[in-house]
Order: structure tokens, then C-alpha cells, then sequence
């Protein structure tokens, strides 16, 4: 028999006092954990067979941390995974395209100097943070809490603040508008990712509320 | 998962599978189905399965569909066009990798 609407409300207030805040991730435990005891425990009291079930997720419940997602806050070890597989590939373009734009751009200074006559720099930036924040603004405000609204806002966090950080440092301004641009353009490829997944989410849930 | 060294590498390849052949499965579903196939052999954990399946959809290769089935929320994942051409390519390696054992545990049923 299908659990009732309070037992999968108890379900949820357990995952959601556990950190498990993340919409769709929970909803999928809740259903698993909803699935399990309805195959497996039909016969054994719900408050038993929550307990034996609960029991199973505990490894993937626990806190812990990982430096490719938040080295501040702790998350369940299942959201960090997932988290996790959606912010390194992100992390390690990031970290190798600005080692080597740097290394390119101080060693052949000729190249910037050459890309300096076609484009506009200050226009190229501008237009991208234009963009990515209108877009950004859209997502802050959306409803629904997902892994990909966070990883949105990490990615975003990351590239402001790298702008920032290197524009503010530097001398060579036309060699460090160069390298932002090129590394915010190719980066904007997961905010894409990220952007469209979130609202893909919440279209689905939409149609099924 | 039993002898969970074993079967840890091959498990994106065996939930692809199953999704090949069924077209769209949930959580729960494919840890059942794993189990019947190998007769209560292959216990894919709830620790195992989920990182999986969120990798593979991070990597393009699933996608997601969420409907409601009683008073919550269903996920179910299915192969992306990517993800079915994917497959084959693992499929293929993992016969290999069979055919390869089968060659250095018994050799002579490899002739």
C-alpha cells in the first residue's frame, strides 16, 4: 500500500533536517526511501521499517566537505558527489586555462598586441557581464532550491571575483581583459548547463504539482 | 554491492545497460531489476547508485524526467542520444574485458 501524505512528509522533515536541501535530490531519496518500504516492509509497522530504511542512507547523510564545491560548508555526502561532479570539470578548466593564458600572454606580449587592433575589450566584457547577470538575476530569483542553481552561483562567484582580483592587481590591462574574457566566455558554457537544467527542473515539477 | 571491487568498475556500464533495454527507470527500479537479473547476486547500494547516476547525467550521457506517482515526486532517467551511442562503445570494452578474464582465469575454455 502507498505511504500516506504525513509519512512522506515525516520522510522529507528527516532528509531536510539533515541537510538534504537540495529539491530534486531529495525528492529522489524520498522516493526511493518511500519505494523500499512499500516493496520490502508492507507487513512491519512504519515506524520500524523507517528506522531499517534510514538506516541503509546513513554513509550518504553524513556531513563532509570537499575543496572542488565549499571548503566553509559541510553538505551530505551525496549532494557533495553531485555537486562535486558538476564543479570539476568547471574548476580544472578554469585553473588550466588561466595558467596558461598567463604563462602565453607574459611570454608572447606580441600576441596580445596583435588581437588588441580587432577587438574591443571593455565593449566584450561588458556585454558578458550584461548578459550573465540578467541571466543570473532570473535563476537568484527563480523558485526551487537545486544543485544547479548553487553550482550557477559558485561558478559566477568564482569568475566575478577572479575579474576583479586579476583586473585590479595588474598593469597590463589589454593582456588581463584579454585572458577574462577568454576565460569567462569558455566558462559560461557550464552557467549554460547549469541555467537550463534548473529551469528544466522546475518546468517538470510544475507540471506535475 | 557484492564484491563490490569487482563490479565497481563496470557499474555505469550495467546501469546503461538496463536503461538501454528498458528505455526509462528510477532509482529504486534499477537496483530491483539488477537484483532479479542476477537472482539477488548484484545488490547495487544506495551509496553506489546515486553518485553514478549523477555523474552520468553530468556528463550528458542521461536524462531526466520527473513525474508524480501517488503523493510524490518520481525521477526517471533514460539515455540521451549521446548516452545510447555511449553504450555500445562500453558494452563492447566490457565484453572485452570478460573475454580477457575468461582468457587468464580459463584458459582452456578460451580455445
Amino acid at each position: 500500500m502507498p505511504l500516506n501524505n504525513d509519512q512522506i512528509e515525516l520522510i522529507n522533515s528527516f532528509l531536510v533536517k539533515n541537510e538534504v536541501v537540495f529539491d530534486g535530490v531529495r525528492h529522489e531519496v524520498i522516493d526511493h526511501i518511500a519505494s523500499d518500504i512499500e516493496h520490502n516492509y508492507e507487513n512491519v509497522a512504519f515506524h520500524e521499517a523507517i528506522k531499517i530504511v534510514l538506516q541503509k542512507w546513513q554513509s550518504q547523510i553524513k556531513l563532509s566537505e570537499s575543496i572542488w564545491v565549499s571548503t566553509w560548508s559541510s553538505f551530505p555526502v551525496l549532494i557533495l558527489k553531485k555537486l562535486k561532479n558538476l564543479l570539476q570539470p568547471f574548476g580544472i578548466l578554469f585553473i588550466s586555462l588561466l595558467i596558461i593564458l598567463s604563462l602565453l600572454l607574459s611570454y608572447y606580449p606580441a600576441i596580445t598586441a596583435k588581437i588588441n587592433k580587432n577587438i574591443s575589450y571593455e565593449i566584450g566584457y561588458l556585454t558578458w557581464v550584461a548578459i550573465s547577470t540578467g541571466f543570473g538575476l532570473n535563476l537568484f530569483f527563480s523558485k526551487g532550491h537545486t544543485t544547479y542553481k548553487y553550482v550557477f552561483k559558485r561558478i559566477l562567484y568564482v569568475i566575478f571575483m577572479n575579474s576583479i582580483i586579476v583586473f585590479s592587481d595588474s598593469a597590463n590591462k589589454d593582456n588581463v581583459l584579454t585572458s577574462i574574457l577568454i576565460i569567462n566566455t569558455i566558462s559560461s558554457i557550464f552557467l549554460v548547463k547549469c541555467y537550463k537544467a534548473h529551469f528544466k527542473f522546475l518546468k517538470d515539477n510544475l507540471l506535475n504539482a | 554491492m557484492k564484491n563490490s571491487q569487482l563490479y565497481k568498475g563496470s557499474l555505469n556500464t550495467i546501469i546503461m545497460k538496463l536503461l538501454e533495454e528498458n528505455g526509462r527507470m528510477y532509482g529504486y527500479e534499477i537496483t530491483q531489476k539488477a537484483k532479479e537479473i542476477t537472482k539477488g547476486e548484484l545488490n547495487i547500494t544506495e551509496g553506489a547508485l546515486y553518485p553514478a547516476l549523477h555523474k552520468l547525467e553530468a556528463e550528458d550521457l542521461l536524462d531526466v524526467e520527473v513525474e508524480r506517482v501517488d503523493n510524490r515526486l518520481r525521477k526517471y532517467y533514460k539515455l540521451t542520444e549521446k548516452g545510447t551511442k555511449e553504450t555500445v562503445n562500453r558494452l563492447s570494452e566490457l565484453e572485452e574485458f570478460i573475454k580477457n578474464m575468461q582468457t587468464i582465469v580459463n584458459p582452456k575454455l578460451s580455445y
